[in-house]
């Protein structure tokens, strides 16, 4: 890797970040601060799962059942003790009075999602291609049975409500931006690189000596983590949690912002979410207004298709910004730029 | 590529200008409608806003409310709780004084909070947990009954009818089917009747024979059936019912008020039924709906949840007269305090403080395919929530 | 009811549940094993075959033409899905089309909701007046007898199809080794096409069938359907015609243990039991029971 670290530019879109966070979140409508939110947290979702599916080339239509952990563990850590007592009968005592913030629910979820990972890894990582598939689509669907069924945890079908609202801007935007320095660190680390054999062929990487069982089991876990914190995210600015939330919508819309913005490429995650949540919102309106609804299934299956069969490597393939790659760019675009060779 | 960029980043700009700076005001009173158009509760839904829709044609042919046209703004949210919560605040947003929608409870928990917040008024035409105001607060008003009071009425009849042992099958997927069956076990038991035994299903099943097997299995036979399900499913469950020769009275709840109860299970099939609803389909004010409906959109209402959409958007227009003002909070104040309202579904009254209405239950009977009005009754002892 | 009694009649519930599963599974298979695809969209092809149906019935057309009016609705939705969505991916890896596979769903369920509207429908055309045989205490009703036994012509017949005919043979060639099959000649995009035309029409068999046994039909119908077919199709055997049959059938058998032999409280994990039986499978004998070895997958 050459080049210097840009710290200077990474501090100063650090700080203009920061304040547009700080004027997002105390002065614009709470529609606007929903968007926003919701968008960070879709962030964090498709940079795991690009982590797991481009990187490490594993397919796992399974990942939003981690979400589904870390949001009911965290309903459940944050939710007040009397509606605990009332509702949650199955939990133990210590348990039902407990009442926590949302970083350390987030923290206790994130943990707990690892632990699992570890175990449901272990097992089924061996499978190759569309039954790793298979087994991670029963992953969700176990998940959401036990949701719906652990009645005395869970209750079951009707979900848990009136969390406390604890997310904010400031939580969000801090977690997405930690999952993509952590993904980005990783993936640039020699452990990338052997992901990235491992996802090319598998047989010859271990043939060099890549420990395949332990790389996927890391990029599984890392990213079961990250997913877990998403969905204790989520519960804290929804506030109320039940199983067919975390089910396959979510996971098919987190694919599909994974793939257009090109599986291998982080910058191309972030981007394709920033892209698909502007273009929900329009199309809420615009639904609306010609009175004809699905229009937005339509559209991103569409585009998902097209993607796929004209460009599949996405927007933005494997490459991802970088000082020089940003400077060029803003060159070309000004229209100062002869290209430099 | 580079074209392609710029098209980008001009295209998100105006719209993310668009979108931050929407606006109120104008020459209309907006309300809004919040609907689940798309998704699992789309077959609920979908006629709440076809309700919606007639009683907004009506209220603007007679000239609107308080001298302005009524505009209605329309959110689908795709029966996803984070859709839901971001339309809610979209309608905030554009400036509507009071919001209405939605046939489920956790729909609701997910869209209300942000009308909450805002102090807007969200009365939901469909969603039936008793407990569902308080899980929201003050600004949140129930159009239909609660569960606990539909299964008491049930419990109660089928009691009165002499009988004295039950079976339960239930949609473990849903939180109606879930609260219906648990009120009417403890209605049941409180007047002397025991729960031989229950059984679930999941939403969308089609098979229920194993069940419905194990049933035919039990010694000695319930004297009664509660099938607590949706609209969607009754259909099929009582032709297997009957299918596998088990001629025991079915009981269930508003949920079995659906042409599909008759259309799918064949009138053969459908006999021996009995369900609490909201009116008679039978009583003129009824009929009339089902013209007007059927004129409008062709068909005939699909289940309850038009009749219910209609009379919640009703119940705010008629608030919004009795408030003077379009201020949300007055509005707000003046259905709290609505008194005799006469809507399709029934009279609403909200006693003082409570924001489930008083509503009288109607028991149906189904005999060979036709329904047949039996009873109006008020439960006498209702399940707390 | 005496407890032999409960176990026939589970038996023969099983034995229809089973066998609707089954019909399910065989076009799934069939298009599997020609052309290495999974079509979740089956499901939604189900769907079409249904509602051509039920269109063609309202709208007065007799009995037979409506059926056959619809499973051939069914067959060309088939032909135009995989002239636009597949045959443009031909060669990619599996994991591309099983993902567009999603899109395709996505897109005729929404679809179908914008035509049809999103509200549930009565489909009574095989109703009967007496819907059920009695035999001695035991109940099967009519359009479930039916169901087993045109899943066990079907499977017959198939089974002559591949052994006898060109084009069967052609597609059992294609099937095992595509690279030598356009050696020998074998026109494969003809066999391919004519698999997937195939394979939509039992779709839409399967749909018929499936929308009577419930009496309904709406939209998203096809959805459980084909995670059903899936799960049976990897059970029995993934490209195998008769591990499709056999996975239906021990599918089947398995949700009716679950829902009738388990307590009440436990029967609502019905679904994960099953999903956890699958995966058992996948990593104790990954091609299932009748599948062979030697079928090697791409990574």
């Amino acid at each position: 890797m050459t080049g210097k670290k840009p710290f200077g530019l990474i501090i100063l879109s650090l700080a203009v970040l920061g304040i547009i966070v700080f004027f997002v979140n105390t002065f614009a409508n709470s529609y606007i601060k929903r968007v926003a939110n919701l968008m960070m947290i879709y962030i964090i979702l498709a940079v795991s799962l690009n982590l797991l599916t481009g990187f490490t080339g594993i397919v796992s239509l399974g990942q939003i059942g981690f979400m589904s952990i870390g949001a009911y563990t965290s309903a459940i850590l944050t939710l007040s003790p009397r509606l605990k007592h009332r509702w949650l009968i199955g939990l133990p005592e210590w348990l039902q009075s407990v009442h926590m913030h949302l970083f350390p629910a987030m923290l206790i979820g994130g943990i707990l999602s690892v632990i699992i990972a570890l175990g449901v890894g272990y097992v089924i990582l061996r499978l190759r291609g569309v039954y790793i598939a298979v087994a991670t689509l029963g992953f969700l669907v176990i998940v959401k049975v036990m949701a719906e069924n652990w009645i005395g945890v869970t209750r079951g079908g009707r979900g848990i409500s009136t969390l406390p609202g604890y997310t904010n801007l400031w939580w969000t935007t801090g977690a997405a931006l930690i999952t993509i320095y952590v993904v980005w660190r990783l993936v640039k680390s020699p452990y990338g690189r052997k992901m990235t054999a491992i996802r090319e062929h598998d047989l010859a990487a271990q043939s060099v000596g890549v420990h395949a069982p332990k790389i996927r089991l890391l990029s599984f876990t890392v990213s079961a983590f990250f997913t877990s914190i998403a969905g204790s995210l989520w519960a804290n600015l929804i506030g109320v949690v039940s199983p067919g939330s975390f089910y396959l919508w979510l996971t098919l819309l987190i694919i599909i912002m994974m793939v257009v913005g090109g599986m291998g490429s982080i910058t191309g995650s972030v981007v394709s979410t920033i892209g698909f949540t502007i273009l929900l919102e329009w199309l809420r309106n615009f639904e609306s207004r010609v009175a004809v609804y699905g229009i937005h299934y339509i559209l991103f299956a569409l585009i998902f298709m097209l993607i796929i069969i004209f460009r599949p490597q996405g927007l933005f393939g494997t490459r991802e910004i970088s000082r020089e790659k940003l400077s060029e760019f803003m060159r070309r675009f000004l229209g100062r730029g002869k290209i430099r060779t | 590529m580079r074209k392609l960029f710029i098209l980008f980043l001009v295209a998100a700009m105006v719209l993310g200008v668009q979108l931050a700076f929407a606006g109120k005001g104008g020459n209309t009173i907006k309300i809004g409608a919040i609907e689940n158009l798309t998704g699992s509760q789309a077959s609920l839904d979908a006629p709440s806003l076809n309700g919606v829709k007639l009683a907004l044609k009506e209220a603007n042919d007679a000239g609107g409310v308080l001298g302005k046209k009524i505009e209605l703004v329309v959110r689908d949210g795709k029966s996803d709780p984070a859709t839901l919560a971001v339309a809610a605040d979209d309608l905030v947003r554009k400036g509507v004084v009071a919001i209405t929608g939605l046939s489920d409870t956790t729909m609701v928990l997910a869209a209300a909070p942000a009308a909450q917040k805002a102090g807007i008024a969200f009365v939901t035409s469909g969603a039936t947990a008793p407990s569902l105001p308080d899980e929201v607060g003050d600004y949140l008003f129930m159009e239909p009954f609660g569960d606990n009071v539909q299964a008491a009425a049930a419990a109660e009849y089928a009691y009165q009818q002499g009988a004295r042992t039950a079976w339960i099958l239930y949609d473990k997927a849903m939180d109606y089917t879930l609260l219906l069956q648990k009120y009417f076990a403890e209605r049941f038991k409180g007047l002397g009747g025991t729960i031989i035994s229950s059984d679930t299903y999941q939403t969308g099943d089609t098979d229920f024979r194993a069940q419905l097997t194990r049933l035919k299995a039990l010694s000695p036979q319930p004297d009664i059936l509660f099938i607590s399900s949706g609209p969607d499913d009754i259909g099929t469950i009582v032709k297997q019912v009957r299918e596998l020769g088990i001629n025991t009275p079915i009981v269930g709840g508003d949920g079995y008020d659906t042409p599909l109860l008759v259309e799918v299970a064949g009138p053969e099939a459908a006999d021996n039924v009995y369900f609490t609803t909201h009116i008679s389909f039978d009583s003129p004010k009824a009929k009339a709906f089902s013209e007007k409906y059927k004129k409008m959109f062709g068909h005939e209402p699909e289940n309850a949840f038009a009749a219910l959409g209609y009379d919640a958007f009703n119940l705010i227009v008629d608030a919004i007269k009795r408030a003077g003002t379009d201020d949300p909070k007055a509005i707000r104040n003046a259905i709290a305090a609505t008194k005799g309202f006469e809507g399709v579904t029934g009279t609403i009254n909200y006693p003082p403080g409570k924001r489930v209405p008083q509503k009288s239950v109607t028991i149906i009977q189904v005999k060979k395919g036709k329904l047949v009005f039996l009873n109006e009754v008020m439960p006498k002892v209702i399940p707390a929530p | 009811m005496s407890y032999a009694s409960y176990l026939i009649q589970q038996f023969v519930n099983a034995l229809s549940l089973g066998s609707i599963y089954a019909l399910v599974t065989i076009g799934l298979a069939m298009v599997f094993s020609v052309l290495r695809l999974i079509n979740f969209a089956h499901g939604d092809l189900m769907m079409v075959g249904a509602y051509g149906i039920l269109m063609l019935w309202k709208a007065g057309a007799p009995f037979w033409l409506a059926i056959v009016g619809g499973v051939v609705a069914s067959g060309i939705m088939g032909l135009i899905m995989e002239r636009f969505a597949y045959r443009p991916l031909r060669g990619a890896a599996d994991m591309t089309t099983l993902l567009t596979s999603f899109a395709v769903v996505v897109l005729l369920e929404n679809g179908a909701i914008l035509v049809f509207g999103p509200n549930t429908r009565p489909f009574s055309i095989l109703r009967f007046s007496v819907p059920t045989y009695n035999l001695s205490g035991t109940l099967i009703s009519k359009i479930d007898l039916v169901t087993v036994i045109l899943t066990l012509c079907t499977l017959l017949i198939l089974a002559l199809f591949i052994k006898r005919t060109k084009l069967g043979i052609s597609m059992r060639a294609v099937a095992d080794d595509l690279t030598a099959s356009r050696l020998v000649g074998i026109k494969l995009n003809r066999v391919m096409v004519t698999a997937f035309f195939i394979g939509s029409l039992f779709a839409g068999v399967a749909g018929l069938f499936w929308g009577a046994r419930a009496g309904k039909i709406d939209p998203l119908m096809g959805f459980i359907p084909v995670v059903k077919a899936f799960v049976a199709a990897v059970i029995g055997g993934f490209g195998s015609i008769a591990g499709a049959v056999l996975g239906g059938y021990v599918l089947g058998f398995a949700e009716v243990l679950f829902a009738g032999f388990l307590p009440p409280n436990y029967s609502g994990y019905r679904d994960a039991f099953v999903f956890v039986l699958l995966i058992l499978i996948l990593l104790v004998r990954p091609q299932g029971i009748l599948g062979s070895r030697t079928r090697e997958r791409r990574i």
